[in-house]
């Protein structure tokens, strides 16, 4: 049982699924580039751009736009705070989940 | 405070379903509602003016999800669909404020797994295996090579600058195929020591297992070299990605083709033809890593999606 409704306070901004999906597929890799993070979240291109904008607003992701080979490149990278709130933020879950198990399923 | 706004009728009947626990653990129960997680009871709380304020001492899911002393429960959320007049998910997920959405989120946090969608990311570099191909081309061509009964001349010279051309194309054409297909990560500095450990495990075991010094011999019946290669193969799997049922399988069987005592009538062609079968698990082993980071691709985007409706 919780000690304050503090831990059931979920960071609002984190907790989309996109942008939760975003965020720990960065927490993995030092950096990883537009078309990574569209594959492996299955966003549009619109969507994703969004998402990664209100990240980066939030000071959460920093973002690196250049041209490699005469081509666009967006790479995508997590700050130390976006570390520190996708780590805390799936704590935070866990400990929401662990809540809602019986005994019995330990 | 952790408030959730829910119909008074949502409350109230799931307030009637819950009266006898609420009632043993002494808690209010008119307005009492539930909060779901994977259509198990999470946790309750009371309703005031519209908007569910659930606290630490109203939070039973421990002892309301034992469905065997609850068993009233049981209809009202095994179905997948809200159940229509409760509708608690609906009404939940659809209220204007989305901080409020506690149910469907962390329904969404069942699918989406942490550790799939942070395990793709990390092995996305050493899953590309249709690096394997060129590669087990490269090996046969070693081994066409190093035969004792070589085509001769211009033929094995062809064959050589030949390969070697196409194994140049085919990276290129591998590299521009993962780069616009796929995209790109920059591995972290724990996963790079993690890849130097690997090679260097790789060259050591392949060293040890194949030096004419220690293990190699000619007149062995058994063919060491390649024993080694499966083994060091298997160790660089293990240390990189972690070893699925294909590696085993695959490097597992040349290993222990390598060490059934059939090598001993090639003699010094041994080694050579050795190469072949390696070139070919090299192969194989690449198009089934292939699959499965597609297939890895694609479930964490799938996972996404669901969660995505849900919200």
């Amino acid at each position: 049982m919780p000690e304050s409704n503090d831990e059931f306070v979920l960071d609002q901004l984190i907790h989309v699924p996109a942008r939760l999906a975003i965020m720990t597929v960065l927490s993995s890799v030092e950096a990883a580039d537009f078309v990574f993070l569209q594959r492996t979240t299955g966003l549009t291109k619109g969507n994703l751009s969004s998402h990664l904008t209100k990240l980066e607003e939030a000071g959460l992701v920093k973002i690196e736009k250049k041209f490699v080979n005469k081509r666009p490149n967006t790479t995508v990278a997590l700050t130390p705070e976006g570390k520190e709130r996708t780590a805390a933020h799936w704590d935070k879950l866990e400990r929401l989940k662990s809540l809602s198990k019986t005994p019995s399923e330990g | 405070m952790f408030p959730l706004v829910v119909s008074a009728e949502c409350g109230q009947r799931l307030g009637d379903l819950l009266q006898p626990t609420c009632a043993a653990r002494r808690i209010p129960t008119l307005h009492v509602v539930s909060v779901l997680y994977e259509r198990k009871v999470f946790g309750i709380g009371e309703v005031e003016d519209g908007a569910l304020v659930l606290s630490p001492d109203a939070v039973l899911s421990n002892v309301i999800a034992e469905k065997g002393q609850h068993s009233h429960l049981g209809p009202l959320f095994a179905n997948e669909e809200p159940v229509e007049g409760l509708r608690c998910y609906r009404r939940i997920d659809s209220n204007p404020f989305r901080m409020l959405g506690l149910c469907c989120k962390l329904v969404g946090m069942g699918d989406m797994e942490r550790k799939s969608l942070e395990s793709v990311a990390a092995n996305y570099p050493y899953l590309q295996g249709l690096w394997a191909i060129p590669m087990g081309f490269s090996t046969i061509i070693v081994g066409i090579s190093n035969l004792q009964r070589r085509p001769a001349g211009l033929l094995m010279l062809g064959i050589i600058v030949g390969g070697m051309a196409l194994t140049l194309v085919a990276y290129l054409l591998i590299a521009r195929y993962y780069r616009h297909n796929y995209g790109e990560v920059t591995r972290t500095r724990g996963r790079r020591l993690r890849e130097a450990v690997a090679v260097v495990a790789w060259v050591g075991v392949l060293f040890v297992g194949a030096n004419r010094f220690l293990l190699w011999s000619l007149d062995s019946p058994l063919c060491i070299y390649a024993a080694a290669f499966a083994l060091a193969t298997l160790v660089c799997y293990a240390i990189l990605v972690g070893l699925r049922a294909h590696h085993i399988i695959i490097w597992g069987a040349v290993l222990l083709a390598s060490l059934l005592p059939i090598w001993g009538g090639l003699g010094v062609d041994r080694d050579a033809v050795a190469m072949f079968p390696l070139g070919v698990a090299l192969i194989a082993s690449g198009l089934l890593d292939q699959r499965l980071l597609v297939r890895s691709l694609r479930s964490s985007s799938q996972s996404i999606d669901s969660c995505n409706a849900r919200e």
